[in-house]
Order: C-alpha cells, then structure tokens, then sequence
C-alpha cells in the first residue's frame, strides 16, 4: 500500500466535477481528514465536498498545495499577538488577489471545510479592505446597499449624541 | 435571471466576527454603519475592548460608543471638523465670525479654540488655530478636506525697517515654512535682519547696539518674549543666551576682515518647551559694501492639532501669561515630564536634513530695497 504521502484522493465539488489530489494536501482542511478517517478507505471513494463549486475548489487546493508542509498550527496560539497583525506573506497576497466573490467564495470554502489558516488569510484580506474606511467608502467598495431608513439614521444620531452645529 | 453574486452581506456572523478581530474598534464600527444587518447584529454590537476582556471577562460592553462614531464620521464630513474638546461636530468657518442661531443654548461653539493663535510678535503675524487645523484635515482625510500645507506658510520679501533704533536700521525678512512629520505639524521659521557691517563698530553702551536691535525680532517662543527690562526670569534667560552667542560671534567678525564666505551657526532651545533655536551670521558683500546678515532659525513642534488643548499646541502658541506661569511650574518638573505628554524633541530629527536655512541674499526683493535704503541714507 502508498505511504499516506503519496496517496490519491478523489473530491466531488457541489457542480458534481471530480478532482484527484495528494493525500496529504487534501488534509489540510480538517472536514477532510475526518472524513478519511471516519471512511476509512482513502482513495476508494470520491469525497463530496457539498458547499464548494469547481473553481473555488481548485482554488482551494492551489493554497492547499503550497502550504502542505507548513508546521501545524500551535494549539494555544497567542490571542494577542494574532489579533494585532495584518501581515500577510507575499505568495498569499498574490494569490488573494482575486474578485470580491471568489475571496468570499474561498472565505466560505476555508470556514466550511474548516482550513484555519486560509480562513485567517481571507479574513486579514477583507480586514486590510476595510481599514480606516468610512461606512460611505465601505458600501463603496464592497458594493453594499445603504438600506437604513432616515428615520433609523436619525435615531442612531440622536442615541450616540451626534452633535452637530446647525 | 440575474446571477446571486458573494457580497459581504453574505458571509455568516461568525466569519465578519473573525475579520473584526484585525480590524479597530473605529473600523468596527464604520463597517456596522453600512447597512441594517451588520447595525442590528447583536454579536458584533458586542466585541468588546480587548483590555476588558482581560480584566473584566464577565463585563458586557458595547462597542459604538459614540466617540468611535465621531472619529470615523469626521471622513465623511469634509466641510466640519471634530473639536476633541466638546465632542461636537463645528462646520469650518472663519474663527472671528460666530454663527447666530435661535438656540443659543443648543449651540455652543466651542469658544475654547476661539483667540488661540501662534503670534510673531514685532513681525505683526499670527497663525490661527483653525488654519493649522484645516492644514491637519488635509493630511488625514484627503484632498476634499482642508488646506493645503502652503496655505500656513510665510514667505515675505525684505522690507527696510528702523525700529526700535534709528542708529541701526536694517532689512528684515520673515519665513515660516510648515511641515508634517509623524501627523504633527513642525513649524520651522527664519527670521532675517541684515545690518550693513560699518555699523557693527558703533559699540553703544547698554541696550544700543545691534545685538539688542536683532534681538528686538527675534520672536522664539512662548518663553522668549519680547526683552523688556520687567521681562520674567524665564524670557531673559533665553535672551542672555542670544546675547552673548550674537556679542561673541559679532566681536570675531569685526576683528576679521570683511569677508564674503563668513558663516557661522549656534545652537541653543528653550528649556520650558519643545522650541529649538539656530543663530546664523552670514556676511556678505554687495556693490562693494560689507553686510551682515543674522538669521534666527527656530523649529516647533505644534502637535497633532486636534484640538486647542493639545499640548504641543498649547505650549507653542497658547498667550496668556497665566499659561505661561502654570506651564513653566510643571515643566520645570523635568526632562521626564516633557518624556511623558508624548511630544517628541524637534532635536530627535536631523536639524540638516529637509529644509535647511538659507541666507536671504539671493532673494529678489534685496537689491530693490538696498538701493531704497541707500537712497534714505543720502538724505
């Protein structure tokens, strides 16, 4: 039998497109190694990945790939310091650098097939979108609709005191 | 059928929560004032300052304190500017005209930031609050707010002056020239006063000669008021100091003879406040007749400029002589003190570098009105 490293393993993404890949860089994402072990026949059967289409999955396993041999997360990482940085490694800025529906796309792939460090790049991506932003230049960006009413705006007005001259 | 495209708006509360875990509290709640959804979320009107977290785990607060709400707003509104000292939102307008309202009681101007100007004294010039402020908005938010640096800087041509000696009389030239380092406002400004250098043998006795002349413009800063015999002890400890660098290097270029290269700089600061002094002496020969020209460099930090009460601000330009005792009483409290209200020596940056203090000789207006001062002479 392969050694785990070289074994393949077949993915079904939500469009029904299956997808061979290395053992090893499928189980980046903990929703697949549970799933390999829970099955325990790797490589037999295709995985479904129900949530997922094909091009985000590709996309998925193209991060997947390069960061296969990376240590595993320490398990009582250090809150504070996480909290503080934004630093994003260059090949993960470069391979952020897509539409805005394909990054919340692999946002919500990351978080469904729980890959806790593609999660943490997406979110500091959107993060970095957002800093030091008004909420006008915000809707701007991420093309959100300013749906408060003006009654509502002048209630939030009136509760945080907004005092301006007139 | 139109296609359902991934927005922001999609992603679960879960997810937004991690993405504010990189972002600040202002941006948090910037991000809630978008839309209805994000606004109502319970969980994000929840994340709480991350020192309480530590220190209170059972505490529940929110998070859009109204001040968050201000700060992020003030990019929004380009024609007002937040006054850190009332919370309030003043609509940009000329200091010395107050608006009349109805509600006088609903609106208060924020009077603290009323009168508090930078005042060149002997150079008949004043720099308003409002103006560095406008300044300021510029820098952080962007073309659409504000001034443009320029608009606070000074650069006048020579002008032939016989006050307060009409034995000495001399050209003068003021230069204030503004700028940004670290989001605070450096005002560095050259005072010029040029002498011819016959007149730098007439040795009078007391405050006749030209060291006392020069010193007459020279404005450094809230501590270096004008000499005056009544001046306080802290005004004539700095002007001591002027006196006998000038006397000093004014007795080396009488024994010297004329010559067109002599330059030479002291270095001194005014041990109450941030203001950093350079004397200059430059001589120079125009047409054959001996010049000496005395420039007093000074540098400032005046703060972030977010409000009137910024210290930096207020140690550089507030004009009370009431300010003056209270702030000497603590700053003569020492090193650590100026350490702790976080505003940085202008002497931590390289005083060389960026805009250097050149001699005014070059300057157009000079041949101009020497030949004007020449003209008053003949008669």
């Amino acid at each position: 039998m392969a050694s785990t490293d070289e074994q393949k393993i077949i993915l079904v993404s939500s469009d029904g497109v299956n997808i061979q890949t290395d053992r090893i860089i499928a189980e980046r994402s903990m929703l697949i190694k549970n799933m390999i072990e829970d099955l325990g026949t790797p490589g037999e059967e295709p995985i479904p990945i129900m949530n997922v289409s094909e091009a985000v999955l590709r996309k998925v396993l193209e991060w997947c790939d390069h960061h296969k041999k990376d240590p595993p997360p320490e398990k009582d990482e250090d809150a504070d310091t996480r909290k503080k940085t934004t630093d994003i490694e260059e090949w993960d800025q470069k391979f952020m650098q897509v539409d805005q529906e394909m990054l919340f796309e692999i946002i919500l792939a990351a978080n469904y097939m729980d890959i806790k460090a593609l999660l943490d790049v997406g979110c500091k991506t959107v993060a970095n979108m957002i800093k030091g932003k008004s909420p006008e230049e915000i809707r701007k960006t991420f093309n959100i609709q300013n749906d408060f009413t003006p009654e509502e705006e002048e209630q939030i007005r009136r509760e945080n005191e907004w005092a301006e001259d007139r | 059928m139109a296609q359902h495209t991934t927005g922001l708006g999609d992603l679960p509360t879960e997810i937004l929560l991690a993405i504010t875990e990189h972002i600040s509290h202002h941006d948090i709640t910037s991000l809630r004032l978008t839309c209805r959804r994000l606004w109502y979320s319970q969980l994000l009107s929840r994340i709480r300052s991350h020192w309480i977290i530590i220190n209170h785990p059972d505490l529940d607060t929110e998070i859009h304190k109204p001040e968050h709400i201000l700060y992020r707003l003030e990019k929004s509104l380009p024609n007002h500017s937040l006054c850190e000292a009332c919370m309030k939102f003043h609509p940009n307008r000329t200091i010395f005209t107050p608006k009349v309202t109805n509600h006088w009681k609903k609106y208060r101007p924020c009077s603290r930031g009323v009168g508090s100007w930078l005042h060149f004294k002997n150079w008949i010039f004043h720099l308003q609050y409002a103006d560095v402020q406008a300044v300021m908005h510029r820098h952080r938010w962007g073309v659409t707010h504000g001034a443009p640096l320029n608009s606070i800087s000074i650069n006048t041509d020579w002008k032939l002056t016989r006050r307060p000696n009409p034995l000495f009389d001399s050209l003068t030239r003021l230069e204030i020239n503004p700028y940004i380092e670290e989001n605070m406002v450096l005002r560095q400004s050259c005072q010029h006063v040029l002498f011819r250098h016959e007149d730098l043998k007439v040795i009078k006795s007391g405050n006749c000669n030209i060291t006392h002349t020069a010193i007459h413009f020279f404005h450094g800063c809230i501590h270096t008021p004008k000499p005056l015999p009544n001046a306080t002890r802290h005004s004539s400890i700095f002007h001591d100091r002027l006196r006998c660098a000038m006397t000093a290097l004014i007795e080396t270029l009488i024994l010297s003879t004329i010559a067109t290269t002599f330059s030479w700089r002291h270095f001194d600061e005014c041990e109450f406040c941030t203001c950093q002094f350079s004397l200059h002496i430059h001589a120079h020969t125009l047409d054959r007749e001996g010049f000496v020209e005395i420039i007093l460099e000074s540098w400032t930090n005046l703060g972030n400029c977010r409000t009137p009460h910024s210290s930096g601000w207020k140690m550089a330009a507030w004009h009370a002589p009431d300010n003056t005792r209270m702030r000497s009483s603590y700053m003569s409290a020492g090193e650590k003190v100026k350490q702790n209200i976080g505003v940085p020596r202008t002497g931590d940056r390289d005083l060389t570098r960026g805009r250097g203090c050149e001699s005014g000789i070059g300057h157009a207006s000079l041949s101009v009105e020497v030949e004007r001062w020449r003209k008053t002479r003949a008669k």
